[in-house]
C-alpha cells in the first residue's frame, strides 16, 4: 500500500517541477530573441576583430613597402646570407634601425648583377665551415 | 656583368679544383662535376673579384675559400 502512495507522490512531484519548467510562449519567443541578440554581438565582435585585424596588416606591408622603397633606393646595399655558396643563394637586406632581416627583400647575386651591382665588400659573419652556415654580409654597389 | 660563385676545399694555387655549390636551404651539396680550377675559370674571361677564407684552420689542407668571379 505504501509502495503505491510513495509512487503516486513521486508521479505528482515529476508532473508538478515538469510544468514549472515549462516556459510559457511569451518566455520563449523572449529567450529566442535573446540568444539571436547574443548570436549577432558577438558576430558583430568578430568582424569588428576581423577588421581590425586587416587594418594591421595593411600598415605593416605599407610599411614594409615604403621601408623596401628606401632601402631599394640607394645604389649602396647590404645583403645578408644564411649560406652565401652561389650566384643563386638568397639574399635579404637589413633594416638598419632594429638589425633585422626583412624577409620580404629577398633576391640574389645573380639579379644584382643584372640590375648593374657589384660586389664590393663581403664579410663572413658565421665561424661554423659548414656550408649550411656560411652567414655573410655583402655590400653591393652600383655606379651611376 | 655576371657573376659566378665557386667553393675550394684548399685553395693554394691556381691549378686548386674549385667546385659549384648546388644551393639549398636544407643542406647546400658540392656539385662534382663542376670541378675546374681559377686557371681554367680565368682562361674563359673571368675575373676573380674576391676569395673569401670561410674556415678557422690555418692548414693548407683546410684552406676552404669561397670565390666569387665576375665577367662584362
Amino acid at each position: 500500500m505504501n509502495i503505491i502512495i510513495y509512487i503516486g507522490v513521486g508521479i505528482l512531484v515529476y508532473f508538478l517541477i515538469k510544468r514549472q519548467n515549462k516556459l510559457t510562449p511569451e518566455e520563449i519567443a523572449a529567450q529566442k530573441k535573446r540568444e539571436e541578440e547574443e548570436a549577432e554581438m558577438r558576430k558583430a565582435q568578430a568582424e569588428k576583430q576581423k577588421k581590425k585585424e586587416q587594418e594591421r596588416i595593411k600598415k605593416q606591408k605599407e610599411k614594409e613597402k615604403k621601408l623596401l622603397s628606401d632601402l631599394l633606393n640607394s645604389n649602396e646595399r647590404v645583403y645578408f646570407s644564411y649560406s652565401f655558396v652561389s650566384k643563386t643563394s638568397d639574399l635579404f637586406l637589413i633594416d638598419s634601425s632594429t638589425n633585422n632581416i626583412l624577409k620580404f627583400s629577398k633576391t640574389n647575386a645573380e639579379k644584382l648583377y643584372e640590375e648593374g651591382f657589384k660586389i664590393v665588400d663581403i664579410d663572413k659573419t658565421g665561424s661554423s665551415a659548414q656550408l649550411e652556415d656560411f652567414n655573410f654580409v655583402i655590400r653591393f654597389s652600383k655606379q651611376m | 656583368m655576371q657573376i659566378e660563385v665557386y667553393f675550394s676545399y684548399s685553395f693554394v694555387s691556381p691549378n686548386s679544383t674549385i667546385y659549384k655549390v648546388k644551393d639549398s636551404t636544407y643542406k647546400p651539396e658540392i656539385i662534382e662535376s663542376s670541378s675546374t680550377t681559377v686557371k681554367d675559370v680565368l682562361s674563359k674571361g673571368w675575373r676573380l673579384s674576391h676569395a673569401i677564407k670561410t674556415s678557422q684552420s690555418a692548414q693548407l689542407e683546410s684552406f676552404n675559400f669561397i670565390l666569387i668571379f665576375e665577367k662584362e
